[in-house]
């Protein structure tokens, strides 16, 4: 599974705590991505996930940003220790990022056509407004020489987040890091994003990091996933295998959180408890306050991540089939 | 990788051009109260600029046959204490009222504007150093601190529209400070810095134009203010100096005939009402314009 020629992004063992003695809100994070993969980082809302795309973009405040740990390296250079020269850029030409909220993250005081030709112009010089135009046409804006012109008040909220991406992809690099990024669309306009973002994909040959906590996007668009629970990846696998073959306790509860479309109406599955908050985190597995299948040692020792091929699980139990019989 | 290939820029043509009238050229156009400011303003600039060349009577020479003479055909809006023709004077005090207003206000945004973006921006040790100023300095009142510095640094116009300048100039940095704070939490500025820009690019293209038009508005607003200031501290006899001719100044001196020539006083005090609520009226007609947001 790991080309190693074809390696673009790897995370070892990232952390970050929000104080010298304060508890770790990312704590020995890894995952890969290759070219032309997406992964997809999923998980309830403060496991992390933003914190994880932030910290990979070296957009945290500095205060923060001098409490990173592990190895972040990509395209075989180190992300951290650059200074901030090198990491600027960096950002927006090999490695940029969409926003989730298209609403706000244009600036109101520019004209859209101007904000992409900037983003290309402050890595390479002139020639913007051609390119801008041309990444326009290419997200699929109609009449984009006209809309060139327009503020972003002026657009939907679809428009503003291809406009967005359009700004995102035009140095062409080769990671985009997505936070959430159809959150705020309604499902048709999300489907048309995500379709074109796909596209774009092909024809770069990029690697995406799509954070979403939403399963039917990963459905439709992973390639990789990793679940994030509490500041840690609890899981990460192909795509294929964490909806056929889910390991850890908290996958299987979010997949089984899903409601079915068809057959009869149930209540809701739901994971009870809730996600612990960081300075009430205990030595042992995070989850294991929420766990059936919870047992002593998830009280007292860190999982450790096992692996099976490709497929880590950061659980006691794992192989979890064990333990399903063991219960029944 | 393959590159997105880049169109032929020879078939670049006018269309990607920004369009030529300002849409808020436009906007501002249309909007009536906006246009009278802007026309009260524009009147007294075009006389103060045309001053040398209107055929005035000299604003200083005195005539001792038509001393405090009411308005006739000779002296249209009448002379002072000691026969100079008023209307001359007007139009000449026009340019010492609003070099003064102009000037000063533009000493207050120019060193208030850059302070209160870096406070703002970077917080922590720079915001605590320039806010405490600025809290010191706005501690005490506004006409207080002027006459205490222009008398500091001697009666002149030129010192008299510093003084007020760094008079002003706390409450500009109090706004952009304000204003910085909200905008740098946009998420169009941290995607600005996910694009690669660099810092004093954000600050110049993403922060400086979203906080600019409430600071625009003040500026206007503050040129009022410093047209007022420069009469008082000419008026106290720190501003403009005898014989040139300001509009403090001279109602400074028409106090003393307010019985006898009432309309020694009714000229300059006319002409700081226009100006000042055509200053207003212009800050509002701006405000409304620059709002991208409005339409």
């Amino acid at each position: 599974m790991s080309h190693s020629m074809s390696n673009l992004l790897s995370v070892k063992g990232l952390g970050l705590s929000f104080s010298e003695k304060g508890p770790d809100f990312l704590r020995d994070v890894n995952f890969d991505l290759n070219k032309g993969e997406t992964l997809c980082i999923v998980g309830e809302s403060g496991c992390g996930k933003s914190l994880t795309a932030l910290s990979l973009m070296g957009l945290l405040a500095p205060s923060l940003s001098r409490r990173v740990k592990g190895e972040l390296s990509f395209e075989g250079q180190s992300l951290r220790f650059q200074d901030q020269k090198k990491l600027q850029q960096m950002r927006g030409g090999r490695l940029s990022m969409i926003f989730q909220e298209p609403m706000t993250s244009l600036n109101p005081s520019f004209r859209i056509g101007d904000q992409i030709s900037e983003a290309w112009q402050c890595h390479h010089g002139a020639g913007g407004r051609e390119r801008a135009l041309e990444m326009l046409e290419r997200v699929g804006i109609p009449d984009a020489k006209s809309r060139m012109n327009d503020y972003p008040h002026q657009l939907s909220g679809g428009m503003r987040q291809r406009v967005m991406i359009a700004m995102a992809l035009v140095n062409n690099p080769s990671l985009v890091i997505a936070d959430e990024p159809t959150t705020a669309l309604d499902v048709t306009v999300q489907s048309q994003i995500l379709k074109l973002m796909n596209d774009m994909q092909k024809t770069l040959n990029m690697g995406i990091i799509l954070i979403t906590h939403d399963l039917g996007v990963v459905a439709q668009v992973a390639t990789r996933v990793a679940v994030m629970y509490a500041g840690e990846v609890v899981e990460h696998a192909s795509a294929e295998a964490i909806f056929n073959d889910p390991q850890h306790p908290y996958t299987i509860g979010l997949i089984a959180s899903v409601p079915p479309i068809s057959g009869p109406r149930e209540r809701l599955t739901v994971i009870p408890g809730r996600v612990p908050l960081p300075g009430s985190l205990g030595k042992g597995c995070r989850f294991a306050g929420r766990c059936p299948f919870a047992t002593e040692i998830c009280q007292t020792d860190p999982p450790v991540q096992l692996m099976e091929g490709s497929h880590f699980v950061r659980c006691h139990h794992a192989p979890i089939e064990n333990m399903k019989e063991s219960a029944a | 990788m393959t590159n997105i290939p880049t169109t032929d820029t020879a078939v670049a043509d006018t269309v990607l051009d920004r369009p030529s009238e300002s849409r808020a050229w436009r906007k501002f156009r249309s909007h009536s109260i906006g246009k009278a400011g802007a026309f009260m303003v524009a009147f007294f600039v075009i006389l103060a600029v045309l001053a040398p060349v209107l055929p005035l009577q000299d604003p200083v020479a005195t005539d001792w046959g038509a001393v405090r003479k009411s308005p006739s055909f000779a002296h249209w809006l009448g002379t002072d204490e000691i026969g100079r023709d008023l209307l001359s004077r007007m139009i000449w005090g026009a340019r010492a009222s609003l070099l003064a207003g102009v000037v000063s206000v533009a000493i207050a945004v120019i060193l208030g504007v850059p302070l209160g973006i870096l406070a703002g921006y970077f917080g922590g040790w720079t915001d605590a150093v320039i806010s405490r100023c600025t809290e010191a300095l706005l501690a005490m009142p506004f006409l207080i601190l002027a006459i205490a510095l222009a008398a500091f640094l001697g009666p002149s116009l030129t010192n008299a529209m510093l003084a007020i300048g760094i008079a002003a100039m706390p409450v500009f940095i109090r706004i952009t400070r304000g204003q910085v704070l909200t905008v740098a939490a946009e998420d169009y500025v941290e995607s600005a810095r996910a694009v690669g820009l660099s810092t004093p690019k954000i600050l110049r293209r993403y922060v400086l134009p979203n906080v600019l038009p409430p600071i625009l508005v003040q500026a206007t607003l503050t040129v009022a203010t410093a047209i007022i200031a420069e009469a008082s501290l000419s008026f106290l006899g720190l501003g403009q100096q005898p014989p040139s001719p300001s509009w403090g100044s001279m109602l400074n001196t028409a106090k003393n005939f307010l019985s006898q020539a009432p309309w020694m006083a009714l000229w300059p005090g006319i002409a700081i009402f226009i100006v000042v609520l055509g200053f207003n009226l212009l800050g509002d007609g701006l405000r409304d314009a620059l709002d991208p947001r409005s339409d």
